[in-house]
């Protein structure tokens, strides 16, 4: 005869199972909320949210690579310039169709990115974060060293990617719903990544990465491949940005330390190690400039400083972190009254 | 004994992180004392010691010539007149040996300091010979000294001395226990020493207590010290834990000359 | 010959300023051991007040000492109020923080002042000295003096005085001297105080040779300066002022050699200088702290 699971043991699965239910539920919605935006908002505002949904792009690699790999990176916006750049030239000088730019505008920037995860390896956190935040400061400079081909700081412009007729879209409704597309297939990609053998080492690695050399983790290709992985996200990034947009040039804010430092802001305020955490950090980032324009767009910027210094004391895990917590608290004790009602009803002869 | 103790502690725990080091200590020290504190590895008693310089979060009741320590910080405390020698010594490695002795003086006034430099020097000559290298140079014993020195520096009324022999010959340790006897009988230094090796503390001692896994013994008084068969009862009882049955013979005949403060073992 | 002595007097101006804002960010390294990669901007902050000043009549010497001394303050505070809660070696955390204080000041001036270059009063008299074909402006010189001065100034207040011992002594060990006795928040200030009051002047420097004042102004000699302070060592305050030079020497050199580097990629020097001794020499050439894996 088997005895029956006490209420008290009962209750936290319980609570998982339905918080997971209610995180299946949460998602769903939020993708048809997503996709239903385009179709109720005017253009500008359509505009802006896609460059939410762009900006989550090269914030979930950062997430990737510093909330679960622990390498602090302060040059996403290298490769995000990388990617657009590639764009922006095959279209518009070599007369190629934006979505046959993608195979390389994500290629080059994750061979960049394989290259500077070898020093990774070695340089121990800050110092390295220091590296990136060097290559970050040169990379608009470089740009114009090669004006002839980039344009500069005057700028290169490329038509933008044409809804096809059939589909009836505007042109902003197409740009924003072939960008969420893409984050949608990158986030799927990566949770299977999270939960296959890489996600496995990388959480071994986050925790003691000696231990985890121990067990058989290669940390050094994990580290580089992740490396690797995080600069592809941003490329990608980088050419739906220029595919959308129109114009890059070296004055663009994403391409510059501006930009970089906007991709760490994102990922710490949405909440690094989370799944979501780059998407709503990238909503705050993008939307709040948004919100100032008519006090100043540069208080925006002086507000990222602020919540960066302010959610690492009292939010470390970010908006999601928090959310989360707040979450399974209520879910527990929701769940422990639930059960403890039905224990006590199913006691009764 | 005097009304005031010097050093009065009450019901202390304390701890790292989510770890209980200690429990509920009590001990307290009278001026011009030399109390010894025993106990096999691991017991808490360094934990002790950076509990009373405020060098750990502490929970209890301290109290230092009759004022509560509880709002005081670590350097505050050295102001009051604490000076700890930590276990490693903690020299400044990059300083010179004067150096360091004018950082321990640091809270006096620049004359009365260098006034006592040569004090110390003459007390421990190694240091008067080689004021101008850089500490990090010197062996374990000259370095020993110079923490022992840059406590003294400060002028305090309660000296904590955190295992002064660990890692030293034995021939240096005795040279020091015999230096800290006389600064004993000399200056009626108030000292509490946390000490593996026993019988050389033991020998300046007036009083001792044993900790043993964070909690702490009555306190042995001089008549206790004298007699061996209670002492290695107590200190057997204790080293027991740590397999240190051996030592209690060796230090025996230190024991019996206990009450003049010098040690000659 | 004549263009190498030029491009060598040319570089050791900028040298001078890399050096001493390099300097700022040792002496904190050794005070906190934390690299404040803020140091720039917050030198930037200092200059915008010089200008503020200057454009209300004070004479420009004045509002240089009265923004060191602000600088001073602030630095003391910004040690006070945030800095000492930061473990340094959560290196996420110091990252974020920095970061964070980067953007915000760079905001605050954009804020207040806009993005218009500025010009701001040079302390040192126009025009320049001939040694034969080479010019040597007047302000070059008077970087390189002040830079000499700020080196002797700091060596003596090290080494002779009880509170350059203090400094010493909790920079090597924090510990050890709260044990004994030393005022250790107050010394840690001290030494963010005088950490901003450099950065100020490299700020000042950097107006007085003729660059515009703009709140992008120090990003650039930010980048020359962490490249010194790598390459000298971060805990040798010696070694960033040689390194300083050397790079600013170097920059000038390669970028008036050779041509296919053009201006622009002045700062990747600084980049692969760092990267190279991160990965040759990773405590620098003079200090002693790794900053790689070994």
């Amino acid at each position: 005869m088997t005895m029956p699971l006490s209420a008290p043991a009962v209750a936290p699965v319980v609570a998982a199972r339905t918080r997971v239910r209610i995180g299946y539920l949460l998602v769903l919605a939020a993708i048809l909320a997503a996709a239903v935006v385009p179709f109720l908002a005017p253009p500008y505002v359509v505009q802006n949210y896609t460059r939410v949904l762009i900006v989550a792009l090269p914030t979930v690699g950062l997430n990737l690579l510093t909330g679960y790999g622990g390498v602090i990176s302060l040059g996403q916006s290298v490769f995000f310039g990388l990617g657009a750049y590639v764009t922006a030239i095959l279209v518009a000088d070599h007369g190629w169709a934006w979505w046959q730019t993608l195979p390389l505008a994500v290629a080059l920037p994750l061979a960049a990115g394989v290259l500077i995860g070898i020093p990774s390896l070695r340089i121990r956190g800050v110092y390295f974060a220091i590296v990136t935040l060097v290559l970050a400061a040169w990379f608009p400079n470089v740009i114009q060293r090669f004006n002839e081909t980039t344009g500069g700081n005057q700028g290169k412009s490329l038509t933008v990617m044409q809804a096809p007729g059939w589909l009836g879209l505007a042109q902003d409704q197409y740009g924003y719903l072939v960008s969420l597309c893409f984050l949608l297939l990158v986030l799927l990609l990566l949770r299977n990544l999270a939960r296959g053998r890489t996600g496995r080492a990388l959480t071994a690695m986050r925790d003691n990465e000696v231990a985890a050399a121990t067990q058989g983790v290669d940390v050094a290709r994990t580290k580089i491949y992740v490396s690797g992985l995080s600069a592809a996200a941003a490329g990608l990034g980088g050419c739906l940005y220029a595919a959308t947009q129109g114009i890059v040039s070296s004055e663009t804010a994403y391409f510059t330390v501006v930009g970089a430092i906007e991709f760490l802001a994102a990922m710490v305020i949405g909440g690094a190690g989370t799944v979501l955490g780059p998407i709503v950090g990238a909503l705050v980032t993008e939307r709040l400039p948004v919100l100032l324009s008519d006090v100043d767009p540069q208080l925006a910027v002086a507000a990222y400083g602020v919540l960066l210094i302010v959610v690492v004391r009292v939010m470390p895990a970010g908006l999601v972190g928090f959310a989360t917590t707040l979450a399974r608290r209520l879910t527990a004790r929701v769940t422990q009254h639930h059960t403890t009602v039905n224990a006590r009803n199913e006691g009764k002869p | 004994m005097t009304a005031h103790p010097l050093l009065e502690v009450r019901e202390l725990s304390a701890g790292y992180g989510s770890t209980t080091v200690l429990r509920d200590v009590e001990l307290r020290i009278d001026a011009g004392e030399v109390v010894v504190l025993l106990g096999p590895n691991g017991a808490g008693k360094t934990t002790l010691l950076r509990a009373l310089t405020g060098s750990v979060r502490a929970h209890g009741d301290l109290r230092f010539a009759g004022a509560s320590l509880a709002r005081t910080t670590t350097d505050g405390r050295a102001r009051l007149g604490i000076a700890h020698v930590p276990q490693g010594r903690g020299t400044f490695t990059d300083l010179t040996v004067e150096e360091n002795l004018l950082v321990g003086g640091y809270t006096r006034r620049d004359r009365e300091a260098r006034a006592d430099l040569d004090r110390w020097y003459d007390f421990f000559p190694r240091l008067g010979e080689r004021r101008h290298q850089l500490a990090g140079s010197m062996s374990g014993g000259e370095q020993q000294m110079l923490a022992v020195a840059r406590a003294l520096m400060l002028r305090p009324r309660l000296l904590l001395l955190d295992e002064p022999s660990l890692g030293l010959a034995p021939v240096v340790t005795q040279a020091l226990f015999r230096q800290l006897g006389r600064l004993s009988t000399e200056t009626a230094l108030t000292m509490l020493v946390v000490e593996q090796a026993a019988h050389l503390a033991l020998g300046i001692a007036s009083r001792a207590y044993t900790l043993t896994h964070g909690t702490i013994s009555a306190p042995l008084s001089p008549q206790d010290l004298a007699d061996q068969e209670e002492l290695r009862r107590v200190y057997l009882g204790a080293a027991h834990a740590a397999g240190q049955a051996q030592t209690t013979t060796k230090g025996r005949t230190a024991w019996t000359s206990s009450s003049n403060g010098s040690s000659t073992a | 010959m004549d263009l190498f002595l030029q491009r060598l007097v040319d570089g050791l101006a900028n040298g001078a300023i890399y050096a001493a804002l390099a300097l700022a960010i040792v002496l904190v390294f050794q005070t906190s051991g934390i690299v404040n990669f803020a140091q720039g901007e917050m030198g930037m902050l200092a200059t915008y007040l010089v200008w503020a000043l200057t454009d209300v009549g004070v004479p420009v010497l004045l509002a240089i000492l009265a923004a060191m001394v602000v600088s001073f303050a602030g630095g003391a505070a910004l040690e006070r109020l945030l800095i000492r809660r930061i473990d340094p070696e959560d290196h996420l955390v110091t990252v974020l923080v920095m970061t964070g204080l980067f953007t915000l000041f760079g905001a605050l001036a954009l804020i207040f002042f806009g993005s218009d270059g500025r010009q701001v009063p040079s302390p040192f008299p126009e025009g320049s000295l001939a040694l034969g074909s080479v010019r040597v402006p007047y302000a070059t010189i008077g970087a390189l003096l002040v830079l000499g001065a700020v080196c002797a100034g700091l060596a003596v207040l090290l080494r002779s005085t009880k509170l350059g011992l203090g400094l010493r002594a909790v920079a090597q060990n924090r510990a050890s001297s709260a044990l004994s006795g030393l005022p250790v928040g107050r010394l840690l200030g001290i030494g963010w105080g005088l950490a901003a009051a450099l950065g100020a002047l490299a700020g000042v420097l950097v107006t007085s040779l003729g660059l515009y004042l703009e709140p992008s102004m120090m990003l650039p000699v930010l980048v020359y300066a962490m490249a010194a302070a790598t390459l000298g060592g971060l805990d040798s305050g010696v070694g960033a002022v040689v390194a300083g030079l050397l790079l600013g020497v170097a920059e000038s050199l390669a970028v008036g050699y050779v041509k296919v580097l053009g201006t622009e990629s002045a700062l990747g020097v600084a980049a692969v200088v760092m990267l190279l001794t991160m990965a040759l020499r990773p405590s620098g050439l003079f200090g002693t702290t790794k900053v790689a894996r070994v």
